[in-house]
């Protein structure tokens, strides 16, 4: 009995050391995350100007579509 | 990169600021001048007769297309709300340019689907980029879905926009009826104009003029407010975004309604997370709030467009004006807080997204039916029952 108590306190003590460090590795990850975004929000600009490039985004949308079209009724 | 667009941005931001901010305020005066013009362009060419000249559109389904349609040609909400303003103020029903502000907003959603377009050929990244961009137009689909029939049954949006504009612009002696600044800086060139027009030509042809010349005005004033406050705000902008990281949808409904009034410009703010989702350094649940926020920033154009109205229709420029706010924030505060309405238009977007991946022409499947083949559906099936 007093062995299957010492095994059950081991591993209740092992999972919650897991738990813990799955916690901080999560916490590391999202701060490592908000890093990436606040990154990408300093290239805000980049952003901005792809705004300004819609049509040229529709033409080059046509074209691949255009060929997609050609490729399924067998035309190269 | 579009070099012919980028071009005249630098030469924006080379010029001092105050030059910038200078040209934004006489851009905003051109903007209410244009409004004015549009409600006395009405009130000219048909008098009283507008109701009648507006009866082809009844019906709330020919309101919402023609307002999905227009704002889709034009690509932004903010002019087409301004514009409804105007009409709104020259006889314009409610009742009619409600389904249209509605339709605005479905209209403004064309932008950023164009803009995920420029990923297409990355697989994945388009995928990201795809759903990012239809998330916005399926949580639109639903507000209509939901608020058209409540409009049509019982009136909750003209009746709580009939309050609040009444509550500032109607009867009370606080009201800004009493000191409406800007009807006192906007009338003195409208009358001008007008003026000049009637000099030489008969009225109906003036109040035409007038009404043409308004809409160009409006198009032209907020195409280049918005370009110029993208330069003059894109530190903002940033500012607003890194203090939203991290923070919940709160934080991004605020942020993406902030940066839309700074940029004035709701599809400027819903197209430039588009890249950023697409990353992939954002997920989709995270610039989705962001989004909805752009839906209620975008109503303070129509808010600004509606002070230029003087008159006994300045209540209802403002109610219509305020009809557009309480549609979007209720929208936002109704699909946001009901756990499966708010990830329904996750859901639809992201199956739309893989199905795009998989063949282009789902794409093209999806803009014609969204602008052509559901609106012209609708309209057939509305007149039937007519």
């Amino acid at each position: 009995m007093q062995r299957v108590n010492s095994q059950r306190i081991e591993l209740e003590g092992k999972i919650a050391e897991l738990e813990s460090t799955l916690l901080s590795l999560r916490q590391r990850l999202d701060a490592v995350k908000a890093l990436e975004q606040h990154e990408a929000v300093d290239h805000l600009e980049q952003c901005l100007e792809e705004v300004d490039s819609r049509y040229s985004n529709l033409k080059d949308f046509g074209w691949l579509l255009l060929s997609d079209i050609k490729k399924l009724f067998g035309r190269h | 990169m579009n070099t012919e667009t980028i071009a005249p941005a630098a030469d924006l931001a080379n010029k001092p600021k105050w030059i910038n901010w200078l040209l934004v305020v006489g851009l905003v005066y051109v903007l209410l001048m244009a409004v004015s013009m549009i409600g006395g362009g009405f009130k000219l060419s048909v008098g009283e007769s507008a109701k009648e000249l507006f009866a082809f559109a009844s019906n709330p389904i020919t309101g919402l297309v023609i307002g999905t349609l227009a704002t889709a040609l034009i690509q932004s909400s903010s002019t087409v709300t301004s514009i409804i303003v105007g009409l709104v103020a020259g006889g314009l029903p409610i009742s009619i340019a409600i389904p249209m502000v509605m339709g605005a907003n479905i209209g403004t959603t064309i932008t950023n689907t164009i803009v995920s377009l420029g990923h297409v050929r990355q697989g994945q990244e388009f995928r990201r980029a795809f759903a990012a961009a239809t998330v916005h137009d399926f949580f639109n689909l639903l507000a209509v879905a939901i608020f058209l029939p409540l409009e049509m049954a019982f009136g909750l949006l003209d009746k709580i926009g009939g309050a609040m504009a009444n509550f500032l612009v109607g009867g009370s002696s606080m009201s800004m009826k009493d000191f409406n600044i800007i009807k006192a800086i906007v009338s003195p060139p409208v009358k001008t104009i007008q003026g000049f027009l009637e000099s030489l030509l008969p009225e109906m042809v003036t109040g035409v003029l007038l009404i043409i010349l308004g809409i160009v005005c409006i198009f032209l004033s907020i195409t280049l407010i918005g370009k110029i406050l993208r330069v003059l705000m894109v530190g903002k902008a940033k500012d607003m975004l890194h203090r939203a990281i991290g923070r919940g949808p709160i934080a991004g409904i605020t942020s993406g309604s902030i940066i839309t009034i700074l940029v004035q410009s709701s599809s400027t703010t819903t197209s430039l997370i588009v890249p950023l989702a697409g990353s992939g350094v954002f997920t989709l649940r995270q610039i989705y709030p962001f989004t909805l926020g752009s839906n209620i920033g975008t109503c303070i154009t129509g808010i600004l467009a509606a002070t230029a109205i003087s008159g006994p229709k300045a209540v209802l420029a403002m109610e219509i004006a305020l009809i557009h706010f309480s549609y979007n924030l209720l929208g936002v505060v109704v699909i946001y807080t009901i756990p499966w309405l708010r990830t329904l238009p996750l859901k639809c977007a992201e199956w739309l997204a893989d199905a795009a991946v998989k063949n282009k022409l789902v794409v093209i499947v999806y803009l014609f039916a969204i602008f052509l083949i559901v609106p012209a559906a609708l309209l057939s099936i509305s007149h039937l029952f007519n």
